[in-house]
């Protein structure tokens, strides 16, 4: 048998994602996601020791799977992710590494392919909602609630998106480059410009990190008070999210954990003295949420519980209970 | 559309004023009839291009007032000694009073509030000081601020001076609020109607300040009302163009944002001024006070600047 240490060596290329998940470089909740089931699909199928046993590769990839997890702890995705991933080699039989190889790299693809899908779903169901002649505002950058937008204007609907610019990483650009390449009409605000947009402005859809079972939204710093005020002008606020932003543990009563970062995000030397505080993201009370639209349909965010039970219930709740993320494995 | 440059200069309301009509003084210092003029004109155009800046508004009508009655238009001297005298009393009354309504905002301020405030404001930066000189111990938690993130500059001073500072992002102020036990801002221009016009943001600071049942402050000398509200008059909201990455720029995109916005009276709880701390609602028994008289008996700005002009150009 190979030594522990050996066999728990994770490879660069899987410890490269890890790090670039960390770092922001792979960022959004559904690329994340897709990232971390490839990650894992990458590690099995780097796998050295095949003639070893089937628990040596289930602990080894266990370990790469916390190792992803650990990465970034506000985004349910990623844990779903990996646990959609894992989930055949905790439940299923092998009589081979090879075989139990062979089922996470296909439960990888599964993922990964059901996720481009579900984002197809989402459009569709979406620009369906999206009245011809909108404005539509947006925060962040989200594929599922960009697809919603591109979606619209491809059927034809004569749309305007206002994009935030999201401090402290602009990741508005991203969303104003995706929409405006695909022919939407874009501009920009920053942040505090919200309040006099909204005045003129039909709806607004964003992305999810985490959707909560009461429903909540767990989404970049920025987006709850867009919800406010949005509540306040009585325009619909509309979430895209695949339903493996549901968080299956808060079902069992757990938080969420918002990510503080490094302040030099926010300014790159703080004068001194001066203390930053930089939330990577907020929680949007269920009650400012009109709906959310997810590839199964489109709920009222109180009913975020039906996703979690029924959807993901058999699926990654039962996955959840088998794989302790928390527990760090001794090396 | 102003460029992002013009407002580089990170200066709050009331300071950006004065150095206007400090800039004023200087040019009518020759104490020709020529540099007179130009003074004049450049305070009209000063005025013109800040239909925003209730100060500078207010300011110019109190001088054309006082260089319409006064003087020997073939006394260009006296004139200019007027300009003198009138500037250096207004920077005077305007620092009196911004210590006055500092000092009445400071008596709210105690021990263990933690502040959240936007941009840079002297006048709220003044009430914090008293408070922490008083010996109050006190957090403060400013948003940066964009476009321009005059917030930064805003910590920077509340660090000096020794009061717990933490900057966040601006669209971290709904998460932040709920640590927050007041909330505190300053004005560019109070409309008739108790709305109170300051840096983009204020409106979002104050919604979410009222959702969390933490009181909305601001700290403005009376010059900051907009008499000329009152009859319909609307301030002027210009907006600043940021940078943008060039791919963008090129595909058509632009990040555009008003400098301004007003938030409605309902979300504020007082405002203090040197006359005393008052709802914003009750803004017209102020301007009765300042005016003697509700309605004012105001000329507009554009007839004097006309009246002035040809009674400085008589004595020619």
């Amino acid at each position: 048998m190979a030594s522990s240490k050996k066999l728990f060596e994770v490879p660069g290329e899987v410890l490269k994602i890890a790090e670039d998940i960390k770092t922001m470089r792979i960022r959004g909740a559904g690329n994340i996601a897709r990232n971390a089931a490839r990650a894992l699909a990458i590690a099995a199928s780097k796998y050295a020791y095949r003639e070893g046993s089937v628990e040596d590769f289930i602990r080894y990839i266990e370990h790469v799977g916390r190792v992803l997890v650990n990465t970034r702890p506000t985004a349910v995705s990623l844990p779903n992710a990996v646990s959609l991933t894992l989930k055949p080699i905790k439940t299923g039989r092998f009589s081979s590494v090879e075989e139990a190889v062979r089922a996470v790299v296909d439960a990888a693809e599964r993922f990964i392919s059901y996720s481009k899908e579900a984002i197809e779903k989402i459009a569709e169901f979406g620009a369906r909602i999206v009245e011809d002649g909108s404005v539509i505002l947006t925060h962040c950058n989200s594929s599922a609630a960009a697809s919603i937008m591109i979606r619209a204007h491809e059927s034809g609907k004569d749309i305007q998106v206002i994009a935030t610019e999201t401090r402290p990483k602009y990741q508005g650009y991203i969303t104003a480059r995706v929409l405006a390449s695909n022919g939407v009409r874009v501009r920009m605000i920053t942040d505090t410009g919200i309040y006099t947009a909204l005045r003129n402005v039909d709806l607004v859809i964003v992305g999810a990190d985490t959707i909560t079972s009461n429903g909540a939204l767990i989404n970049k710093v920025g987006t709850s008070q867009i919800a406010l005020i949005a509540k306040n002008m009585s325009i619909p606020f509309i979430v895209a999210a695949e339903t493996y932003k549901f968080s299956p543990r808060t079902y069992f009563g757990e938080y969420v954990l918002i990510e503080e970062r490094d302040a030099s995000e926010v300014v790159e030397k703080p004068p001194m003295g001066v203390r930053v505080w930089n939330p990577a993201f907020d929680a949007t009370p269920p009650e400012y949420i009109d709906a959310i639209v997810t590839e199964i349909g489109i709920i009222p965010p109180r009913s975020a519980s039906i996703i979690i039970k029924d959807y993901l219930g058999h699926e990654i709740g039962e996955a959840i209970s088998v794989i302790n993320f928390d527990e760090s494995e001794p090396i | 559309m102003h460029t992002h440059r013009e407002f580089l200069n990170v200066l709050g309301a009331t300071e950006s004023a004065i150095n206007i009509i400090d800039n004023f003084r200087k040019i009518s210092s020759r104490k020709d009839r020529g540099s007179v003029l130009e003074a004049v004109e450049y305070l009209y155009k000063a005025y013109k291009t800040r239909r925003y800046s209730a100060l500078l508004i207010n300011t110019t009508r109190k001088i054309f007032e006082k260089l319409l009655e006064a003087g020997n238009p073939n006394n260009i001297e006296d004139i200019a000694r007027t300009i003198d005298e009138m500037v250096e009393r207004i920077i005077d009354e305007v620092n009196q009073a911004t210590d006055r309504a500092a000092e009445i905002m400071s008596k709210r301020i105690e021990d263990g509030d933690v502040i959240i405030t936007l941009s840079y404001s002297g006048s709220v930066l003044k009430a914090i000081k008293r408070a922490h000189d008083r010996g109050s111990e006190i957090e403060v938690i400013v948003s940066e601020s964009r476009p321009i993130g005059e917030g930064l500059e805003m910590a920077k001073h509340l660090a000096r001076i020794g009061v717990k500072t933490t900057l966040i992002v601006d669209s971290a102020i709904r998460a932040s609020i709920e640590r927050a036990t007041k909330a505190m801002l300053g004005a560019e221009a109070i409309a008739a109607n108790g709305a109170v016009v300051n840096k983009v943001g204020s409106a979002v600071l104050a919604l979410a300040a009222k959702e969390a049942r933490v009181r909305l402050y601001i700290v403005a000398g009376t010059y900051k009302i907009l008499p000329e509200t009152i009859f319909g008059e609307m301030i002027a909201l210009p907006s600043v163009e940021e940078e943008i990455p060039n791919d963008l720029k090129e595909m058509g995109v632009k990040n555009i944002t008003p400098l301004f916005e007003a938030i409605s009276p309902d979300l504020i709880d007082a405002i203090a001024t040197e006359r005393g701390f008052i709802a914003p609602e009750a803004i017209p028994f102020i301007v009765r006070e300042v005016y003697g008289s509700w309605p004012p008996n105001l000329k507009s700005l554009e007839t004097m600047y006309s009246e002035l002009k040809s009674k400085l150009k008589k004595g020619v």
